[in-house]
């Protein structure tokens, strides 16, 4: 079947257009040594070598200056050849598909170097407790501590599960072995995706590339956690139906099936993964279906077009049923949880555009990063924005020569820029960044068709020998921006221990209060701060309080008075029975500005230590337990208001 | 490279022998699951063993046994897709295990994973055999070849550079620091007042309370700590500490050595809610700071 043969999925037979494309792959240019294979890999190792590095200074408090531009220079150093590779505009299919799965190498690694033994992303303790849960239950669908709707995607739990089982590796090396997997997969998805919209392997090599550079890429998507295995899902989703909906025969019908498949991979994974695949497939198969009415006449039913409506439509369906299914029999708690986010972040959004409001939140605050970081973070999204100006005008005469979903999922990408407000709203923040996993997909098939196509249109305003470097500038640019907006300080590079950080509050101190406690004094309820709570959990599986405005259980640690009547009926009531405090709370402000979540009295400041040491004088606490920085308290509120007397 | 029209590299194995192989290896993998081999054998042999004959059984029923054109430009195999397709459908049935199990009843035990794993293995292998081979009207079949710059030489090139990023990784894991927490953890080891109970005595009475020492990240070596006691912040009377001897420990996460001990005191005279603090201060320690628990204590007639 050649290119010219493959069937639109909307368009008349006859009025078929050639959209002119790439140019074809060819391999008689000689690489450059510097490009050659051997200094390829030189290159990575040694560059990871250098983010090793990197790592080390952060870890021993280094200057940010220092740390980050000894990471940039590694990495880059590692990544910027094989970028080349997949951009040159001659080479074979095969060397870009090497240099791909090198970026996806490349792309992996300052994550696992980041904490390569053992969970320290809020997420990845959740997940990793999720799997040694299931491991030791020797079932699925049980509760979890930190993110309760765990419980019921248990996708990623059950394949670290089943490779543990397997290959014997520990329960964290399983898990990371899984999210690696995913991760490749997403990326040669991506170049599957491109391929077959753009039709040139160059074009999907760049668009995979492009996804790369995506700011959940290195770092929020390569954890330990349920979204890194679903991305892999929710591309190959739209990669096989677009293969389908180009495909006759009974390959069609399989990789019609395949999708499905991996749609159901995806609803059982990721709640959110899958919000994003509904409403990814609802907007091209209705942007098909209506382009295909308006197009093709009823006497037309046969032709590909409608054959590629039948194909999106039947994904869709599918998807819809399963993941209807899925939510009302299984995973029907998830609705109360995400509704605060999907609503609160648009009221707040609202609320900032009003004035004086005072509901927003500063970009980058209390960060470290070094200024030109900020200012390629700043830059990347307006880079992006030139790709796809320069997309609609190269587009804008013949757009109706090219498929429904390819424009569709180009269009898609365009959501990536009015996320980018939402950054600015507390709740919207987190939703914004999720997005980009997603929207970046659309996003990177612009970028590649407009890198394939530049050079063949009109007079080239960069000078051939120019454009390389052009290129490699854009690309560093993008890279670290996108990484820049991505993940904090904290979660990017270990440090010395920082109070109010998920990973560089992590003590070894917390986790074996936890795992005493549990062992003399089980079954136990606690009440504690958000951060030792990690570990009191992950670890000991203990029974931590979720405090929040109507239970403000933190009060006992961050009010100089004893806790209300009705607080210490509901503590009473749920029968929490112990107070963990960490004293190092007292030395300096939470870095991610509370210590028990939004109902913290004391969010921004650090709590007085006169309020810790109150502790030790009042009769409903008495401190069974301690090590230098932590204090256990058993609660027994009964004696509330009690007095106390003095002397023996 | 298999081009329409072109026969060449098409494999004239007997699919039947080549399937009777596979069988062999998914059954030789579930062996080593089940028994206690070492992790890289299992790394290497077992996952790859059964993910590659699961996926490349999925891929074959989805792309079809014979190697067609690239699903995007005839000019090339579609061996890229086929292998991103094992993979890919190789992961999924590991899911698909996992997901049976509670279907099947079974539990996710070291022993159920590799039965059900290799149920699904051995059915997607059969379908395949099924769908793909058969009917062959008696001519051998024609099954799948791996494209043609997956060569041996490319293989072995492949290798090479995992080898050498993997080391660089390895490297780079051990650059970094590792910290040593050092602390003392100091527990009350009455386990009536650890789980709620109050600690009640009579007045002037002899009381004792157990408590244990943990050291980490270092050993404890003072069998003699000081010990205070203070009842509402005034020292109590009668005060005698009766510590062990340390003792090395490994019950725990860096749990180097334990201290045991008792400490008396005389209750206070008088009925009344107090708090009782006692103070344990080991010496010769890398640590500081003291160990203190405080407690509620009534004094009932």
């Amino acid at each position: 079947m050649s290119t010219a043969e493959i069937p639109r999925p909307d368009d008349r037979p006859r009025r078929l257009r050639q959209v002119p494309l790439a140019r074809p792959d060819r391999r008689a240019h000689p690489v450059p040594r510097l490009m050659s294979w051997p200094a390829l890999v030189g290159a990575a190792a040694a560059g990871t070598l250098v983010v090793g590095v990197s790592y080390r200074l952060s870890a021993a408090g280094a200057a940010p200056e220092l740390y980050y531009g000894t990471f940039w220079v590694g990495l880059l150093l590692a990544m910027l050849p094989p970028c080349v590779r997949i951009g040159a505009s001659s080479g074979a299919r095969a060397q870009r598909v090497w240099a791909l799965a090198l970026v996806g190498v490349l792309t992996f690694v300052p994550k696992y170097l980041r904490n390569p033994v053992a969970p320290s992303y809020h997420d990845e303790y959740a997940h990793w407790h999720a799997a040694v849960d299931v491991l030791s239950a020797q079932r699925l669908f049980l509760g979890n501590g930190l993110i309760p709707i765990v419980e019921y995607f248990p996708g990623t739990a059950a394949l670290t599960a089943v490779v543990q089982r397997l290959t014997g590796l520990s329960v964290w090396s399983s898990g990371e072995f899984v999210v690696f997997v995913a991760h490749m997969l997403a990326l040669f998805a991506v170049f599957v995706l491109g391929e077959v919209h753009l039709r040139s392997a160059r074009a999907g090599a760049i668009a995979a590339l492009i996804y790369a550079l995506n700011p959940s890429e290195m770092y929020f998507d390569t954890q330990y956690a349920y979204e890194g295995v679903a991305i892999a899902f929710f591309v190959w989703v739209l990669a096989l139906a677009s293969l389908a909906a180009r495909t006759r025969g009974r390959r069609r019908v399989a990789l019609t099936a395949t999708a499905l498949v991996c749609s159901a991979a995806s609803v059982v994974t990721h709640h959110l993964t899958t919000l994003f695949l509904l409403i990814v497939l609802a907007t091209i198969t209705a942007v098909v279906t209506v382009r295909a009415w308006r197009r093709a006449p009823r006497s037309a039913a046969g032709s590909s077009g409608v054959r590629g409506v039948v194909i999106w439509w039947t994904v869709l369906t599918g998807t819809v049923l399963m993941a209807g299914a899925w939510l009302v029999l299984v995973a029907w708690p998830t609705v109360s949880y995400l509704s605060p986010y999907l609503g609160g972040s648009v009221n707040q959004l609202a609320a900032m555009t009003a004035k004086n409001s005072k509901t927003g939140r500063l970009l980058l605050a209390a960060s470290v990063e070094p200024l030109w970081e900020r200012g390629m973070t700043a830059l990347a999204p307006l880079v992006a924005g030139l790709f796809c100006l320069k997309a609609l005008v190269l587009m804008r005469r013949e757009h109706r020569g090219w498929s429904s979903d390819t424009l569709t999922l180009m269009a898609l990408g365009l959501v990536y820029f009015p996320s980018v407000l939402f950054l600015f709203a507390p709740l919207g923040a987190e939703g914004a960044r999720r997005s980009w996993a997603f929207s970046y997909v659309g996003l990177a098939l612009i970028g590649a068709f407009v890198l394939q196509r530049y050079p063949d249109r009109g007079r080239p305003r960069v000078p051939a020998r120019w454009r390389t470097p052009v290129g490699l500038v854009v690309l560093t640019v993008v890279l670290i921006g996108g990484v820049g907006g991505g993940l904090n300080d904290p979660y990017r590079f270990p440090g010395p221990f920082r109070w109010g950080t998920d990973t560089n509050s992590a003590s070894v101190e917390a986790r074996t209060v936890g795992e005493r406690l549990v062992a003399e004094a089980a079954p136990v309820r606690v009440v504690t701060d958000q951060y030792t709570a990690l570990q009191l959990i992950a670890y000991a599986n203990l029974d931590v309080a979720a405090p929040s405005q109507g239970f403000p259980a933190g009060n006992l640690a961050q009010t100089p008075t004893d806790p209300s009547p009705q607080l210490a009926g509901m503590l009473i009531g749920s029968h929490y029975n112990y107070l963990v405090v960490d004293t190092r709370m007292a030395a300096q402000p939470a870095f991610n500005g509370t210590n028990f979540g939004s109902a913290d009295p004391l969010a921004g400041r650090a709590t007085p230590m006169a309020y810790l040491d109150r502790l030790d004088h009042v009769p409903w606490a008495s401190r069974v337990m301690s090590t230098q920085h932590l204090r256990v308290y058993r609660l027994d509120l009964a004696l509330l208001g009690r007095p106390l007397r003095s002397g023996p | 490279m298999s081009t329409p029209g072109r026969r060449t590299q098409q494999t004239l194995a007997d699919p039947y022998l080549v399937t009777l192989g596979l069988v062999v290896v998914v059954m030789g993998a579930i062996g080593l699951a089940v028994a206690p081999v070492p992790v890289p054998v299992r790394l290497v042999i077992v996952l790859p063993g059964l993910v590659l004959v699961a996926g490349s059984s999925a891929a074959a029923l989805v792309l079809g046994r014979r190697h067609g054109t690239d699903l995007t430009d005839g000019r090339r195999p579609d061996g890229v897709l086929r292998i991103l397709l094992t993979v890919l459908l190789g992961l999924l049935s590991l899911l698909l295990s996992a997901l049976l199990c509670p279907v099947l009843r079974i539990p996710i035990s070291p022993q159920g994973v590799p039965v059900v794993t290799a149920a699904v293995t051995l059915t997607l292998l059969l379908l395949t055999r099924w769908r793909t081979l058969l009917p062959s009207q008696g001519t051998v079949s024609k099954l799948a070849t791996l494209p043609g710059w997956l060569s041996l030489r490319n293989v072995l090139g492949v290798a090479a550079a995992v080898l050498v990023l993997a080391a660089a990784v390895a490297g780079a894991v051990a650059m970094q620091p590792t910290t040593v927490e050092r602390y003392t953890q100091i527990s009350l080891d009455d386990p009536r007042v650890l789980r709620g109970g109050l600690l009640t005595v009579h007045p002037r009475a002899d009381v004792g309370l157990k408590w244990t020492m943990h050291s980490y990240g270092f050993s404890l070596t003072d069998p003699d700590p000081t010990i205070d006691v203070t009842i509402g912040g005034v020292p109590a009377h009668g005060v005698t500490g009766q510590p062990s001897a340390p003792v090395p420990d490994h019950g725990g996460t860096g749990m180097i050595s334990r201290l045991d001990g008792t400490v008396h005191f005389t209750a206070p005279a008088h009925e009344g809610l107090y708090t009782a603090r006692i103070t344990v201060t080991p010496h010769g320690t890398p640590v500081s700071d003291p160990s203190v628990l405080v407690m509620t204590m009534r004094v009932n007639p």
